[in-house]
């Protein structure tokens, strides 16, 4: 089943960068969807349903520690497992966003397999392998 | 005037805490090219060497446990390529925008690593990466900060590191 996907970065090149490693992976993706911060993702959400939400952390308007507050607080999105991919890779900061809910952690500069392996695992624990 | 204990310890370790801000910049240059463009650091040169070569700038802002910034300076021949590399597009078919997004991208992944590396128990609010319209060389001059110079072999990257508020010792 292939994977709808939601990343959320302000940087346009990273956005551009993830989903390259997205379709390079091996993974089967479906719809790629992009926002620049999170309220933008938080409208998509609105409208689209996804199976995965990567998301960085410094971003304008809304951050990523307010999206994912705001992801985990509604019912509808519970099973939708966040990823954290950024470059504030501090051992507070990991601690925190995953005590926030976010399921796993992509430390920028990532390579493609690493990005590839933490989705899986990620998938794996939260649609217990039923794919 | 005499200086204390405390503050001839203090004196003492400024070369030593230099040293490991230098390391940990060098490693984070290193990692961020090598896993993100595919990129060897040849060499170190002296700042010197390239400052007459012409560069894109971008700078980032940090705080939180510690306060500074990070200036970037990436040559122009090797901009276009570190961004063909990342989007996956032939030179000829990258805008300016495209170019300049990568060099931002790529302040701000050193940023978080020389942080992450330095102080990864703290937490930090790294700002926003701007191509920069101050003066690199003019504020270098003023504070050179932490600098360092790396010869790619395809051009090269100065990075200028400054912590103006240092962590408090637990």
């Amino acid at each position: 089943m292939a994977l709808d996907v939601l990343i959320v970065d302000d940087s346009p090149a990273m956005r551009s960068f993830i989903g390259r490693v997205l379709d390079l992976s091996g993974m089967e993706i479906g719809e790629r969807l992009e926002a620049g911060h999170g309220a933008e993702a938080l409208e998509i959400l609105n409208k689209s349903w996804v199976d995965v939400i990567l998301t960085d952390i410094n971003m304008p308007v809304m951050n990523g520690e307010e999206f994912l507050t705001a992801v985990c607080a509604r019912g509808d999105l519970r099973t939708v497992p966040v990823v954290v991919v950024s470059t504030d890779s501090t051992g507070s900061r990991v601690e925190r966003m995953m005590s926030l809910g976010a399921k796993g952690y992509v430390k920028k500069p990532f390579s493609p397999e690493l990005l590839r392996g933490e989705l899986e695992r990620v998938l794996e624990v939260s649609h217990g392998g039923n794919e | 005037m005499v200086g204390t204990s405390s503050d001839q310890a203090h004196e003492a370790a400024r070369p030593r805490e230099a040293a490991r801000v230098e390391r940990c910049l060098r490693e984070s240059v290193e990692e961020v090219l090598e896993t993100m463009f595919f990129l060897t650091v040849e060499q170190e040169v002296d700042w010197a060497e390239v400052s007459a070569k012409e560069h894109l700038f971008a700078e980032m802002d940090f705080q939180g446990a510690a306060e500074g910034r990070l200036e970037l300076a990436v040559s122009a021949d090797l901009a276009p390529m570190l961004a063909s590399g990342f989007f996956g597009k032939d030179e000829s078919e990258l805008s300016e925008a495209e170019i300049r997004g990568v060099v931002c991208e790529l302040a701000n992944m050193l940023c978080g690593s020389v942080l992450s590396r330095l102080e990864s128990g703290s937490l930090f609010a790294l700002g926003a990466p701007q191509m920069m319209t101050s003066d690199l060389e003019k504020l270098s001059r003023m504070d050179p900060g932490h600098r360092k110079v790396f010869d790619l072999g395809c051009g090269d990257v100065k990075t200028c590191f400054w912590m103006w508020r240092e962590p408090e010792e637990a």
